[in-house]
């Protein structure tokens, strides 16, 4: 680990004076780092330095306002994650953002996928990929889906697929937040490995002692700028800390406190969230600001959110001397206790609606006469009183909230738990994104209720803040309360000391939580169940009946299920994006009249398939017109058009049959080519094409990223509106066949042809794993769905069950299908 | 900055301007259209919808849906038609039946969205299919008639008001609008389903009871709906399967048109009520000229897609023009 034999190496990642300013803040102020090849290089600030925003733009995420980026001696132009990624960039996230619903192996791939004529080559793949695990040490499943796997095993993943697109930096953000600390030291041993081999490595952190035997140099941002950059060998971790605590001692001191603190307001006994090493327990007294902290997963938050009843726990609460339970936020707030959310526009306002709204939503239950109607002067009273109170600036308690200043909105978030009287304030990050005017009024406005008598626990990440404004800050590291510092011991150092768990020893090999195996949950495959479930129904079946099992039933049934196949199998494309189409009972019966009408107008088969095939595509299109270029939902877009489709068939034909249909028209399905019917094998076509496509074709695989996380897609160049379109102007084309296959069948098209065959296409796709909130669904499982929703529909006939209850059995299928599909993603989130 | 906000609730007046020219145009069409008894006659045709549209304008205030209430009103009708036929219950009795089961078939979509937190879209969806066929399955698609006068005035009567012939179900739907427009803007829960709509997550953060919130809101449309179902019997004297098929357009797309928004939090019954009286018009109108159900279909799907494109077109610039570049970014992020 000695400095010299880096320092002779290539620069890999320059930049200089790089400056970058939001709304309202300056992030960086003219960077510049230089990194070269072999290097770990740390990174260290306080929250608000300008890590993230100097990862951003090194990682194309971000443009700077100013200066430049040279990778690889070669200037970025143009700041984009795929251009960054083309010269060598990697980012490992905290968290990963690939595909959960795909496998492992797709995911190493994921955007450039090795090809051989054309088509992707899974067996260069997986040969490429198994090299990549092993030069890691790991034995990740390459099928297993990614979301199945721990996160230390994700994070690998994520590191694999660097090495395997030849990534030359590598930048890790605060990576070990989600690991034990096995997992880390194994990430720690491949860190080196990569420095071994030349790469760059920028690791971001908050935890100090990670670094030491890490990073051969280390960077200390503040405020947007370099503050020093330092040998690791040469510093040691309490200089580190009052460089990061900087000056700030000198910035205003905490007013001293002149009212007594009294009783226990609120006490914490044994309170464990799920995820947490060891119950905390701790009091809350009348008049004072209690500070809670610790780094991104230390749980500091959750312990303040389960007080508030906002997260389920083990352990009790003592309020004024009464063990209480809250289990809901309600339940909380019944016991006097309020959360204040950090994340105003997530969890805090309700855009769109007035200040008004806004503040009273809590304190309604109290502003209300009896059965519940609001008192709208009582209302307006407490509003006005509470505008005042705060001092929050606005024209106008009727206007909306977004049109307030962030420091202002946070006071209307922080005046609607006062005005429902509260015992105790549990407040994250009071001051976030606020500017110092507004930030030095919350802090007053905190101090003073306390001052009356209300508890206050400030939730907060940056030491200077809770040194100004705490009578005593409790630290969290890692789940457990490492530290009780009373306001004279809570400075800065003090608290980033043992926030960062200095002093701990890092490599703790004996650590319990490595001996507890990683649970990998493999989800039983849904073709699987099906097959078993369609194969126990047919015995079943013919058990009771044994004409079921005759040829000719099964032929029928193989025939009854071929056109609704060729549709469900487009309809699974569709919703693998995350869409739906409920068009395409409409759209069936106005494509099989018009081929019908072609046919009987004397048409040739061939013609009669080109026009028709037109027509559907042409539904297509304007699904896809309305979805993409209106950016509505598909269900509302398809909700509309299935009435339009339906109206203009019956507009066209006048509501009559057409009849008489060519037995030239009607061999496709009356036909036969060596006892097979003509449809089953058009179907079976069908589906060994788009199995073929799906896994083979670029295209194939976009749909899964897209329907699976559309985010990260679009960071990797997948462009939604080429891909909702294309999916949803295939479903008409298949339509169009299954239409053709569908008229075939019987001798007349009536003009309610299709009703209700978006129900049964949709069960067949759904039934058979296509995940309703997109990235999932195979041409295998459709296959089964169709089959078996065939099969359940004959049976009823043959059984000499009424034919009706076949919709409910659909309906309850559906539902079945979708309830596993949510049961089984909380199991393995569990 | 109340500017912005006099415009919102000037959506109401570009309704009712819309409402009054429809009403012109269908004069102009049809001289007979404006006689008090023909507008009368539309409100006996729009109760049903419009009973049910009360419901889901709550339902989708939480950013819901229901595609559910044509067939649940089928599963009504035909558990009217059997309790009264089959079991033997007086039809009082039967219609109270029917308005229970209606709540149930709510209640059902309702725990399976909170419970599961399964999608309404693919919940109501899959119940649209269950309720239809379960409405099948108990008929064997067979009518249900021959029911006592006393109630088929239910749906055929008429309050005689000296010259003015008020159809007996008017005052009910009116009834029933006033009442919920009002406690959907004045009451606490009404009050609630609006924040609940705008921002789930803060509203579970501020003590909103999110789940009964949404509970409520689609037993309250099962509710209504198995009122409409009774009303919809007495109308036309049977109960069939095939009763309320497409129902879930004309409500859902008088909603929209009254400017309630798809993605929650916004509209209002009053809005509905606006917005199911101008479907009434073009519907009549159109009726009266003899316009097929099959070019009407047409109408009303285009109407529909057309309604939520302007409605979120509307938002997003209106969104623009609050926060400048910074809403607009946001707006477009999804």
């Amino acid at each position: 680990m000695s400095t010299s034999s880096v320092s002779s190496s290539a620069v890999l990642l320059e930049t200089r004076e790089v400056a970058k300013s939001y709304p309202g803040a300056r992030a960086l102020a003219g960077v510049s780092i230089e990194l070269k090849a072999g290097e770990i290089r740390g990174l260290i600030g306080p929250n608000g330095a300008g890590k993230t925003t100097l990862v951003s733009i090194i990682a194309g995420m971000e443009r700077p306002d100013a200066g430049e980026v040279t990778l690889a001696g070669r200037r970025v132009q143009q700041f984009s994650p795929l251009t960054a990624a083309a010269l060598g960039v990697a980012v490992v996230p905290q968290y990963p953002d690939l595909f959960p619903s795909l496998s492992v192996l797709d995911n190493l791939f994921v955007g450039s996928w090795p090809r051989r004529v054309g088509v992707l080559d899974w067996g260069k793949m997986w040969r490429r990929a198994g090299e990549a695990l092993d030069r890691l040490g790991t034995t990740i499943p390459l099928s297993a889906p990614l979301g199945s796997l721990t996160l230390a095993d994700q994070q690998m993943v994520q590191v694999a697929r660097a090495l395997l697109h030849d990534a030359r930096i590598f930048i890790f953000d605060e990576p070990t937040t989600p690991l034990t600390s096995s997992e880390a030291d194994r990430l720690f041993a491949i860190i080196r490995d990569l420095s071994a081999a030349g790469k760059a490595v920028i690791y971001i952190t908050h935890r100090l002692p990670e670094l030491f035997g890490l990073a051969h140099r280390i960077t200390l941002l503040r405020d947007g700028s370099v503050v020093a950059t330092v040998n690791t060998d040469e510093t040691r971790e309490d200089e580190l800390v009052r460089l990061m605590a900087g000056d700030a001692r000198a910035e205003a001191a905490r007013p001293r406190r002149d009212w007594a603190t009294g009783d226990v307001v609120l006490g914490v006994r044994n309170l464990r969230v799920e995820g947490q090493r060891e119950p905390v327990s701790f009091d809350v007294r009348r008049g004072e600001v209690l500070g809670l902290t610790g780094l991104a997963g230390s749980g500091a938050e959750q312990v303040a959110r389960a007080m508030a009843g906002a997260l389920s726990y083990e352990g009790e609460l003592v309020i004024d001397g009464r063990p209480h339970r809250p289990r809901t936020v309600q339940a909380a707030q019944a016991a006097g206790i309020y959360l204040l959310p950090s994340d105003r526009q997530g969890e805090g306002l309700f855009l769109g609606l007035s200040v008004r709204e806004n503040l009273t939503v809590t304190a309604l239950r109290w502003l209300c006469g009896g059965a519940g109607w609001v008192d709208t002067m009582r209302e307006r009273a407490v509003t006005r009183d509470y505008v005042s109170k705060l001092g929050v600036k606005l024209t106008s308690i009727e206007q909306p909230v977004e049109t307030l200043s962030g420091g202002n909105q946070q006071k209307v978030v922080l005046a609607r738990s006062l005005a429902a009287q509260p015992r105790v304030l549990v407040s994250l990050d009071p001051t976030q994104g606020v500017d110092v005017a507004a930030r030095a009024e919350i802090h007053r406005l905190l101090r003073e209720l306390s001052a009356q008598g209300v508890g206050i626990i400030v939730v907060a990440g940056e030491a200077a803040e809770l040194r100004c404004l705490c009578d005593r800050v409790l630290v969290m590291h890692r789940g457990c309360l490492v530290a009780d510092l009373p306001a004279e011991e809570a400075d800065e150092e003090a608290i980033l000391r043992h926030a960062g768990g200095v002093g701990e020893e890092v490599a703790r090999s004996s650590a319990p939580e490595a001996l507890a195996p990683s649970r990998r949950h493999v989800p039983w495959p849904r073709e699987l169940t099906l097959a078993v479930f369609l194969l126990a129904l047919s015995a079943v079946v013919g058990l009771l009946n044994p004409n079921f099992l005759s040829p000719d039933n099964l032929r029928d049934v193989a025939s009854n299920a071929s056109h609704v196949l060729v549709a469900a199998l487009s309809m699974t494309a569709v919703i693998i994006t995350g869409n739906i189409d409920i068009s395409v009972g409409s759209g069936l019966g106005l494509c099989a009249a018009v081929g019908a009408g072609l046919a009987v107008s004397g048409w040739p088969l061939g013609a009669v398939l080109v026009v028709t095939v037109a027509v559907g595509c042409l539904l297509g299109l304007v699904n896809s017109a309305a979805v993409v270029g209106l950016r509505l939902p598909s269900i509302i877009v398809t909700l509309g058009t299935l009435n339009v489709f339906r109206g203009v068939l019956l507009h066209t034909t006048g509501g009559k049959w057409i009849t008489g249909l060519p037995p030239s028209f009607r061999v496709v399905a009356l036909g036969r080519v060596l006892g097979v019917p003509v449809g089953v094998l058009i179907a079976a076509g069908a589906a060994l094409a788009l199995a073929l496509v799906l896994r083979y074709t670029a295209w194939g695989r976009c749909l899964y990223l897209w329907g699976d996380n559309p985010r990260s897609a679009r960071r990797l160049g997948v462009k939604g509106s080429i891909v909702v379109t294309s999916v949803l102007v295939l479903m008409g084309c298949s339509l169009a066949l299954a239409a053709v296959m569908f008229a075939a069948r019987f001798s007349a098209v009536q003009s309610n042809a299709g009703l209700g065959f978006e129900m049964l296409v949709i069960t067949c796709a759904v039934v058979g794993g296509a995940n309703i909130f997109g990235g999932r669904g195979t041409v295998l499982g459709t296959v089964l769905g169709a089959l078996l929703v065939t099969v359940i529909g004959n049976a009823l006939t043959l059984l000499q069950l009424s034919a009706y209850w076949d919709k409910a059995v659909q309906g309850a299928l559906v539902l079945a299908a979708v309830s596993a599909d949510v049961l089984g993603r909380r199991r393995r989130s569990a | 900055m109340s500017g912005l906000r006099a415009l919102a609730s000037n959506r109401e007046a570009v309704l009712f301007a819309l409402l009054i020219g429809a009403l012109a145009v269908a004069a102009l069409a049809s001289p007979s259209f404006l006689q008090v008894n023909n507008l009368l006659e539309i409100g006996r045709l729009i109760a049903e919808a419009g009973l049910i549209a009360v419901g889901m304008t709550a339902v989708i205030i939480t950013a819901g849906i229901d595609l559910s209430v044509g067939a649940t009103l089928a599963l009504c009708a035909v558990i009217l038609g059997k309790s009264w036929h089959d079991a033997g219950m007086s039809i009082w009795t039967a219609s109270a039946v029917g308005v229970v089961a209606g709540g149930l078939a709510g209640g059902f979509n309702g725990l399976l969205v909170t419970r599961l937190g399964l999608p309404p879209l693919i919940v109501t969806l899959a119940t649209m299919a269950l309720y239809r066929g379960l409405a099948l399955g108990l008929s064997h698609a067979e009518p249900v008639h021959g029911y006592p006068d006393s109630f088929l005035l239910l749906g055929q009567g008429y309050w005689q008001l000296g010259p003015v012939a008020l159809p007996v179900q008017f005052p009910l739907v009116a009834l029933v609008i006033i009442v919920s427009g009002l406690y959907l803007s004045r009451s606490v829960w009404g009050r609630w389903l609006y924040a609940l709509g705008r921002n789930e997550a803060a509203a579970r953060i501020a003590g909103v009871p999110v789940d009964a919130l949404k509970m409520a809101a689609y037993v309250g449309t099962g509710l209504l709906t198995g009122l409409a179902a009774v009303i919809y019997v007495a109308r036309v004297s049977t109960a069939k399967a095939d009763a309320g098929t497409m129902m879930e357009l004309d409500v859902i797309t008088a909603c929209v048109l009254g400017g309630v928004s798809i993605a929650g939090g916004e509209g209002s019954i009053w809005g509905t009520a606006l917005g199911l009286m101008l479907l009434a018009v073009v519907r009549r109108g159109m009726d009266l000229r003899q316009v097929g159900n099959a070019e009407q279909a047409i109408v009303v799907g285009t109407v529909l897609v057309l309604a939520v494109a302007a409605h979120s077109a509307w938002s997003r610039a209106t969104q623009a023009a609050r926060l400048g570049k910074a809403g607009a970014r946001a707006g477009s992020a999804e």
